[in-house]
């Protein structure tokens, strides 16, 4: 019974817009596609005026709900599990066996929390982004110190609506179509932020194993032919041989290098291009045919959760790559 | 018929996600094609299989990510 009526509450929801919006006179804009997060609002600290952009607040409600449901899993705990409590413990115990699996018992403590809150933040945070209401409502005021972004149409607040929101709104603004809440994935200042997580991380882990000097000396500086080389001139016997595998050897550093810092860039363009191209995807499908969303809608869940799962184990997979010696100085 | 600014923009997007994917295309072909003959000749390694086939996925996916960035960032006007 209780069930029925939140499944009638929530289509009661979905409804509104189409029944009561048309009601106000609402100017039909384009829609546009913007790369750029909107910002909001600004908050004031001191001097320097800190951009609330749509992306971070939506951020802020994604942790809100990761906490709340932590809480309410944890609230009251028993040895038989069940509600909350159940499924958070299937999540993290599937998590956990991947970690185990991967990075082996030891290590896997280690790695865990970062994986586990990387997993549940993009998979929230590409879920979020899906729900109906996330992308097309909103306006955001445009002046001089924050005007339109180019080919984006502006328009006054209509007259029902100003009386609707009151006289606190009853001004002569112009404003864009912009969503209040957006995707924090489809922001390219969130993925940066969370690869450069995963991957400074992931060198400090690899430091914190090997020891620094020696992480340094075995992936990025390799330079053991050539002192072998060097022994070898000291004694004589010079083989040349060592020098130009020592001359390799300091080559495949610097790409090890470059390859650590493309990283980022793969782990930032990958979670960001795959969210914002179904979000637009999304949108060009609603202007081809009405019914045409709901096989990318179910295509754009199972990139959401592929993305958020591949996001946590590349970075499972390079923390234990860096975790591991090398082993070329045992075999010789 | 002239070739404006604007309709040269629209073509080098075209382009640039066009001739991007075909690369990744095949290769996630290629990729899917040697896991799922793995996992038919050996169902009980299936899960790692696939976790280590996603990983692939991924890795060649990213290649037409790239592509489509390149794509959005011309569309828009930003380079």
């Amino acid at each position: 019974m209780k069930r029925w009526l939140s499944i009638i509450l929530f289509a009661a929801v979905l409804l509104v817009p189409g029944f009561v919006l048309p009601r106000f006179d609402v100017k039909a804009v384009t829609a546009s596609v913007a790369v750029k997060p909107e910002v909001l609002f600004e908050l004031e600290l001191g001097s320097f005026n800190f951009p609330i952009s749509n992306t971070l607040f939506t951020s802020w409600i994604v942790m809100l709900m990761l906490v709340l449901f932590a809480f309410a899993a944890t609230r009251k705990m028993s040895l038989v599990p069940g509600g909350w409590q159940n499924v958070l413990e299937v999540i993290i115990e599937a998590i956990y066996k991947l970690c185990e699996n991967t990075a082996g018992a030891v290590r896997a403590k280690k790695f865990f929390p970062v994986v586990a809150t990387i997993f549940l933040f993009v998979l929230v945070s590409n879920w979020l982004g899906l729900i109906p209401g996330f992308g097309p409502i909103g306006i955001i005021p445009v002046d001089a110190k924050h005007p339109a972004p180019e080919g984006i149409a502006t328009f006054p607040l209509s007259r029902d609506l100003q009386e609707f929101f009151g006289p606190k709104h009853a001004d002569h603004h112009e404003y864009v179509l912009a969503p209040f809440v957006r995707s924090p994935s489809t922001d390219l200042n969130m993925t940066i932020g969370l690869a450069l997580i995963a991957m400074v991380l992931t060198q400090i882990f690899g430091m914190q194993a090997l020891g620094v000097v020696k992480y340094w000396f075995a992936r990025f500086i390799m330079i053991g032919k050539f002192v072998e080389f060097f022994k070898t001139l000291g004694k004589g016997k010079p083989k040349f041989g060592l020098f130009v595998f020592g001359l390799l050897d300091l080559f495949v550093g610097i790409l090890e290098f470059i390859s650590e810092v493309s990283k980022i860039l793969s782990f930032t363009f990958r979670l960001f291009g795959n969210i914002f191209a179904g979000e637009v995807v999304l949108l060009v499908m609603a202007f081809l045919f009405f019914a045409a969303p709901f096989i990318f809608y179910a295509f754009e869940l199972f990139v959401g959760f592929i993305q958020a799962f591949v996001f946590a184990l590349l970075t499972l997979i390079f923390m234990t790559i860096a975790t591991t010696a090398h082993g070329a100085e045992e075999h010789h | 018929m002239e070739l404006t600014d604007a309709g040269l923009r629209l073509l080098a997007a075209a382009l640039a996600i066009g001739l991007g994917t075909i690369g990744p295309g095949i290769g996630i072909g290629v990729l899917v094609n040697a896991a799922l003959n793995a996992m038919g000749r050996n169902p009980e390694a299936s899960g790692q299989l696939q976790i280590n086939m996603f990983i692939g996925i991924a890795f060649t996916e990213a290649l037409g990510i790239f592509a489509l960035v390149f794509a959005l960032l011309i569309g828009f006007k930003i380079i």
